[in-house]
């Protein structure tokens, strides 16, 4: 089993050297091509150069920091809002309609709202941050909570399994793979947001970083962002599926 | 005591059309003992079952658990469903523990089950038998009068319900409670039964009630004796009366 994982790590990290590689000579043979795109050697350098000397690791820190609240406000009301819903079933007839009608706006076209609301600080950042995350989360959470087979319905129906003691043992833990589901894509989501949030009004972040670079014609620097940005996403992503099989020992493959 | 009294129930099917599954149905099923439902499939069992448990509310009649009525699904008549109904997500222990707060109970009934080394697994660890095993343990835990059993051997092959046959009357015998076993398996019947009630359908009726001698009683391993085959032969043939 281990080594099929390893000579799978192996395939994936060639394919990366492969795609570095072709980048590289292309940007070495072709000096129009290298003048508007940097080449991996100089992105390298930048990058080893914006964290030893620049001020990089504030800009990734901020990012994170934004990420870190809004995802964790999202969770703490999405998770428990769904669990609710689907054991006061009366309930979500009101709620869905606004869940529905708010779900298809997408997080960006919130930032002109957030910061009228929030100014231009890091609540503008986790307000849209928890809109971008709160959705996928509180779809898949419900949408596990709410299909909870009826033989466990009736299971509980008998041994009289009601009440907090339903919601947390048995809605809850069945659940959790849904609620995962959701957490990984809302965590893309989350991340997505950020920066688009920092793109648009922010004084650090990544984001930020991005547009101040852009602005200042310096692409070796946008590309580094770029980079930062999907390395740090695929390790958050990561991160989500460590976390899933270390919390839901019953299931033994994940996706 | 479990009664049922002039139970009616009736759904219209697909075509608008009225079908009347039970007509003024009447059951005694006595205290402390083993009573299988027996009948061929689709003569409404599983419905009576559900009847009895209370998650199918009959369109009149009522539903007398010792004298008290019993409409809603509860902790004093538990079901033991023929499919997995195991929580998935806790292990063997914490599939009791949520039906009982006696750990030496628990304890008890893990060792009667062969259970005990496995307490810290999860169900998806163990055997088809063993989780055939906690399912049943985990209704004869609760303090339920009442276990209804829908047919709990249904996917269990040859050795392993045989095994677990002899498991089942080891706890039955020790907790005396009132069991309800719906089968269509005439053996199984008669080693655990100590009434058989055999249904016919559309609407269920009661074909025949027959009381297990005692010398019947429990003797699944020597099936060949002349009283044994006679009851046998004779259960068959009302069965297969009921469904002509």
């Amino acid at each position: 089993m281990s080594n099929i994982l390893k000579n799978k790590i192996i395939k994936q990290l060639l394919v990366v050297l492969f795609f570095l590689f072709t980048w590289q000579i292309i940007s070495t043979l072709n000096q129009k091509f290298n003048s508007f795109v940097s080449s991996p050697t100089e992105v390298a350098i930048t990058i080893f150069d914006g964290f030893t000397k620049g001020s990089l690791i504030i800009d990734v820190l901020a990012s994170l920091k934004r990420v870190t609240v809004g995802f964790s406000i999202a969770c703490l009301v999405a998770i428990p809002l769904a669990l609710l819903l689907t054991y006061y079933k009366n309930l979500s007839i009101y709620v869905e309609p606004i869940i529905e009608l708010l779900r298809p706006i997408p997080p960006i076209a919130w930032i002109p709202i957030a910061i009228l609301f929030f100014g231009l600080g890091d609540n503008s950042a986790y307000f849209v941050v928890f809109i971008g995350s709160f959705f996928p989360i509180f779809i898949n959470s419900y949408h596990g909570a709410s299909s909870l087979p009826i033989i466990y319905q009736n299971v509980c129906k008998s041994f009289e399994i009601k009440g907090f003691v339903y919601i947390q043992k048995i809605i809850f833990y069945y659940s959790l793979p849904f609620i995962f589901t959701g957490a990984k894509i809302g965590l893309g989501m989350a991340w997505m947001s950020v920066i688009a949030a920092e793109l648009m009004g922010a004084q650090e972040g990544l984001g930020y970083f991005i547009q101040m670079n852009r602005l200042l014609l310096r692409t070796d620097n946008v590309i580094a962002g770029m980079l930062l940005i999907g390395v740090i996403g695929l390790f958050l992503n990561h991160l989500i599926v460590w976390i899933r099989k270390l919390i839901i020992p019953w299931e033994n493959d994940s996706t | 005591m479990i009664q049922l009294k002039d139970i009616n129930l009736s759904f219209s099917n697909k075509n608008n059309h009225k079908e009347v599954v039970f007509k003024d149905f009447n059951l005694e099923i006595k205290e402390h003992l083993v009573t299988s439902i027996i009948g061929s499939s689709g003569v409404g069992k599983t419905t009576l079952m559900n009847i009895i448990a209370g998650y199918i509310k009959p369109n009149s009649g009522t539903v007398l658990l010792n004298g008290k009525l019993a409409n809603v699904p509860g902790k004093n008549r538990v079901v033991i469903n023929q499919e997995n109904d195991l929580f998935e997500w806790m292990t063997v222990l914490e599939n009791l523990q949520i039906v009982s707060n006696d750990s030496n109970k628990i304890k008890e009934f893990l060792k009667m089950a062969k259970l005990s080394a496995y307490s810290g697994d999860y169900p998806k660890e163990l055997s088809g038998g063993m989780r055939k095993r906690l399912s049943i343990i985990r209704g004869f835990v609760s303090d339920a009068e009442c276990i209804l059993m829908d047919e709990p051997f249904g996917s269990l092959d040859m050795v392993t319900k045989q095994n677990l046959l002899e498991q089942l009357l080891t706890i039955i015998k020790a907790t005396n409670k009132t069991i309800i076993l719906i089968t269509h398996d005439i053996d199984e019947s008669i080693y655990l039964s100590d009434e058989i009630v055999i249904l016919a359908d559309r609407p269920t009726k009661i074909v025949k009630r027959y009381e297990i001698p005692t010398e019947l009683h429990h003797h699944i391993k020597t099936p060949d004796t002349a009283d044994f085959l006679e009851l046998r032969n004779s259960l068959k043939s009302a069965i297969f009366r009921s469904s002509d």
